[in-house]
């Protein structure tokens, strides 16, 4: 019984996706409150990976595979898993300071409310694109981030409907290189990054503002192609049923960055020289 | 009708063609030349016709060549030249004209209607005539004159001859400026009748050749108011040659004048004034052959008696001239020996054989010399040898008993033991040839008596020398290694043990009594200490190298997360092995087993991992890496890198 209803989403995700229109879907929207409220921060560790593939000259297979858990009352930070995030897409070299990428999303959402009765896991669409632009600043980077998702997420009731929103995220992000004149291999560097995520839809009323995420990073360029980093994140944001309600959360993140190349020795030469 | 009109018109085509052919098959393709060229040491513009014969460039018509510079000239001086005449089948031909000249300007011009003008200074020489065949022909002059101001100033020298197919004929005249000569020659080029000639500058001094059928019996000549006859050749010997007139000529008239006691200037007077007429045709000989034409030379000749000689005297000829040359060696290499020349003014031995050597040289020696010059320049068949030897030893011959006296305590006697072989009393070839034979033995019997002596004080000094360059040697290498100081601790040790290495060694050097060993150790520490020199540089520039090969092994890697160009260490094995084990391993041999004999391995050996780490970068290296993962054993380690090259090149 359970298998033919996953079936029929399937079968609806597909027309959804093909046809653009989605079904409207229930939020039990409740009155905005008198004065913003804040929720107690919810405290939660993501392990992020993030591969850059180089496939071509000018393009490359962008691939991150993050893991997410959160709190439980038993434990706080890395209590249950939250989402399995796998994010992929196509992306172009203009040059050695901009790129852009195309790809999707699926996100597999893992029940957090420990007393809920619903589906333990649903899983979550997105189409994105992205705009990266990089400046030098003395001896550091400083980069700007457009990154614009179409998603389509649903609740973990039963048979709920898939909603459809936009994603309009900007960051900006600094690296400074700490035991370096500039970002090189063995090099420490901190990052402090911000990020706003706006969103819209029909079903975004009251509650535009998201998240928007502040974050302190340290990381380390091991190799060329390889670096680590870890940092603490503080983020707030809209409640989608009641834009008075705020999220708030702290986030421990650890991320890997690899950016391995397979080519031939003879195709990499011109690697530094795209304008040639 | 058709018909016959087609044949007509074949047996015409026919017809012409055979009539053609000869003038086709000889007819050349003839070209010109227009453009740079150079003949010697002549390099000017040239305008020539020619044709090719094979490869051959055969000048055929006209012929012109030139050079002038007014750069040159308003500079400082212009050495120019012109040359212009006919070849034909690269032979010379029709009306010729030589110029050269070395002017001078003073710098100033002057507009004359449409021209500029520069007035001249200097010397220009010119030669006209005709020829015919390659050979002058009819009436030549040569002149050379003074120019001041674009005018002849003063004539320097002047020559007229008449020649038949290069053989002159009649009179001629030659003048300077100092004196006139007029001669004549017979129809056959052989000088005849009197040639005489005057001073321009004293009237009274004269100079008379007297021939006869190209035979010179007399010169009577008056120099400084006083007159002389000197008879030359005999009229009455059994036969004669016909050669011609030249240096060689001279050289025999001179000879021929001193068996008969007598000599003359012949730099002056006629000789002078017909050789310096000889240089000047010759300049123009040397630029026809070096054209290709070759017969230029005039055939001025004269007659000369002729001794010939049979084989045995040649043979004896010959001997003498060997001798003389082996006995002059020795004794230019005795008597101008520093070191001989300091000894013998205190040992009273060394004096003894000098003044043998010096009695040698004077006695035996130095006679022969204008004899055996006479046989080295092929006159010696035209003189009377018989009495060219009489001459020789005026006062008499040596004997083979020398009395040595000069500065010596006691008189004392050279003699050989087995003089009594040598007899030169005779006066004939074969009694020189004992003679000189006589003086070498002597000779080589005094160096050989003196070799040790000499020897060994010349060893003493060359190990001076030695010392000196092995200390300046050593100096050297104490400095480098302390200039070095500042190279990382690692390297300290190796430096050290650079240094004392030197050290110890030339103490080892001084300990050394005999001279011989001493010597050779001396001469193989010197190769030693610039080995060990060589080998220091090599280390002060190793941690620099190391640096560059660093450099070269990485790879610019751009960064997409960063957006950043990064350099990324490539083949890290390789670099790992390189400065992770043969670099230490380098040091540590030096630091612990250097000696004179690995030196200059050791050396090499960085020198060449260097260049391989360099060429290593470039190569295809993944076998390489593969086997160096396992290998911690240096030696093993550089046997792989030159396998891998060998393998390369496979």
């Amino acid at each position: 019984m359970r298998a033919t209803s996953n079936t029929s989403n399937w079968l609806f995700l597909l027309m959804a996706l093909i046809s653009f229109t989605i079904s409207a879907q229930e939020v039990e929207n409740e009155a905005l409150p008198l004065e913003s409220k804040y929720k107690d921060p919810t405290t939660k560790v993501w392990f992020n990976t993030y591969g850059n593939i180089r496939i071509g000259k000018r393009f490359f297979w962008d691939a991150q595979t993050h893991f997410r858990f959160q709190e439980t009352e038993a434990t706080p930070w890395i209590g249950q898993i939250a989402q399995i995030y796998n994010r992929h897409a196509i992306g172009y070299i203009y040059s050695k300071k901009t790129n852009f990428s195309l790809g999707g999303v699926v996100r597999i959402n893992f029940n957090t409310d420990e007393d809920s009765t619903d589906r333990n896991v649903v899983p979550e669409w997105r189409i994105w694109h992205q705009y990266q632009f990089a400046m030098p600043l003395y001896s550091a980077m400083i980069y700007h981030r457009i990154r614009i998702e179409h998603r389509w997420t649903q609740g973990f009731a039963e048979n709920s409907d898939y909603i459809f929103r936009n994603r309009w995220r900007y960051m900006f992000r600094a690296k400074i290189p700490l035991n370096s004149h500039k970002l090189a291999p063995k090099t420490l560097y901190v990052s402090p990054e911000a990020e706003l995520i706006m969103q819209s839809g029909k079903k975004v009323v009251a509650s535009p503002m998201e998240d928007l995420r502040l974050t302190t990073t340290l990381g380390y360029i091991a190799t060329p192609r390889l670096t680590f980093a870890a940092g603490l994140m503080y983020s707030q944001g809209q409640d989608l049923g009641n834009g008075g309600i705020y999220k708030q959360g702290w986030t421990m993140r650890f991320h890997m960055y690899f950016s391995p190349d397979f080519r031939k020795v003879k195709n990499k030469l011109p690697e530094i020289h795209l304008n040639d | 009708m058709n018909r016959v009109d087609r044949n007509f018109l074949f047996t015409s085509i026919l017809i012409f063609l055979i009539l053609h052919l000869p003038l086709q098959l000889g007819a050349q393709a003839q070209s010109q030349y227009e453009g740079n060229y150079e003949i010697g040491s002549y390099s000017g513009k040239a305008k020539y016709q020619y044709y090719l014969s094979g490869t051959d460039t055969i000048l055929d018509g006209d012929f012109q060549m030139q050079r002038s510079s007014l750069e040159a000239l308003l500079k400082e001086e212009d050495a120019s030249f012109f040359f212009k005449g006919r070849f034909e089948k690269g032979v010379a031909v029709g009306p010729w004209k030589f110029q050269f000249g070395e002017y001078q300007s003073d710098n100033e011009s002057k507009v004359v209607d449409f021209e500029y003008r520069v007035l001249i200074s200097g010397v220009q020489e010119e030669g006209n005539g005709s020829i015919k065949n390659g050979s002058p022909d009819g009436k030549w002059t040569y002149q050379v004159n003074q120019i001041k101001d674009s005018e002849i100033d003063k004539t320097l020298f002047k020559s007229e001859f008449t020649f038949e197919n290069g053989v002159p004929q009649q009179n001629f005249k030659i003048e300077n400026h100092s004196s006139v000569l007029v001669g004549r020659f017979l129809r056959n080029g052989l000088a005849h009748d009197e040639w005489s000639s005057y001073s321009l500058d004293v009237i009274e001094d004269t100079e008379s050749w007297f021939f006869e059928d190209g035979l010179l019996l007399r010169i009577k000549n008056v120099r400084d108011g006083i007159p002389k006859t000197l008879s030359v050749f005999e009229k009455d010997e059994i036969e004669y040659r016909t050669i011609p007139f030249s240096q060689k000529y001279i050289m025999l008239l001179e000879a021929t004048l001193s068996t008969r006691g007598d000599s003359l200037d012949l730099t002056k007077g006629i000789s002078g004034l017909f050789s310096q007429n000889e240089t000047y045709y010759g300049k123009l000989s040397t630029i026809l052959s070096q054209l290709g034409s070759t017969t230029f030379q005039p055939k001025y000749r004269v007659k000369v008696p002729f001794y010939e000689l049979d084989s045995v005297q040649k043979v004896t000829l010959d001997d003498i001239a060997h001798n003389f040359e082996t006995a002059s060696a020795i004794s230019e290499n005795l008597l101008g020996n520093s070191h001989f020349n300091i000894i013998k003014r205190s040992d009273p031995e060394a004096l003894y054989h000098y003044n043998v050597v010096s009695t040698i040289t004077t006695d035996f020696v130095r006679p022969l010399v204008e004899f055996v010059k006479y046989r080295h320049q092929g006159i010696i068949e035209y003189i009377d040898v018989q009495q060219l030897l009489k001459t020789l030893w005026p006062n008499g011959k040596p004997g083979t008993s020398l009395t040595i006296t000069d500065g010596l305590p006691s008189t004392r006697t050279f003699e050989l033991a087995n003089a009594g072989e040598f007899n030169f009393e005779d006066n004939n070839l074969s009694a020189i040839s004992q003679l000189i034979a006589y003086a070498k033995l002597s000779l080589e019997r005094v160096k050989d008596s003196l070799a040790d002596q000499l020897t060994n004080e010349e060893k003493l000094q060359d190990l001076n020398r030695l010392e000196e360059e092995l200390i300046a040697l050593n100096d050297s290498l104490v400095l480098k290694v302390d200039s070095l100081k500042k190279l990382p601790k690692t390297y300290q040790k190796a430096l050290e043990q650079i240094s004392s290495l030197g050290d110890s060694s030339l103490e080892k050097y001084a300990m050394i009594e005999n001279s011989n060993e001493k010597l050779a150790y001396g001469n193989n520490l010197k190769t030693c200490l610039m080995q060990l020199l060589t080998l220091a540089d090599t280390l002060g520039a190793l941690p620099e190298e190391q640096e560059k090969i660093a450099t070269l092994y990485q790879d610019s890697v751009w960064n997409p997360f960063m957006a950043t160009v990064m350099d990324e260490e490539v083949k890290k094995r390789i670099t790992a092995s390189y400065s992770k084990i043969l670099l230490p391993y380098f040091i540590e041999k030096v630091a612990t087993a250097i000696d004179c004999e690995s030196a200059d391995l050791v050396n090499q050996q960085i020198l060449r991992t260097n260049q391989r780490m360099e060429d290593l970068r470039e190569e295809d290296t993944r076998k390489l890496e593969r086997k160096l993962k396992r290998e911690k054993n240096p030696e093993e380690i550089l046997k792989l890198l030159v396998a891998a090259a060998i393998e390369k090149e496979d």
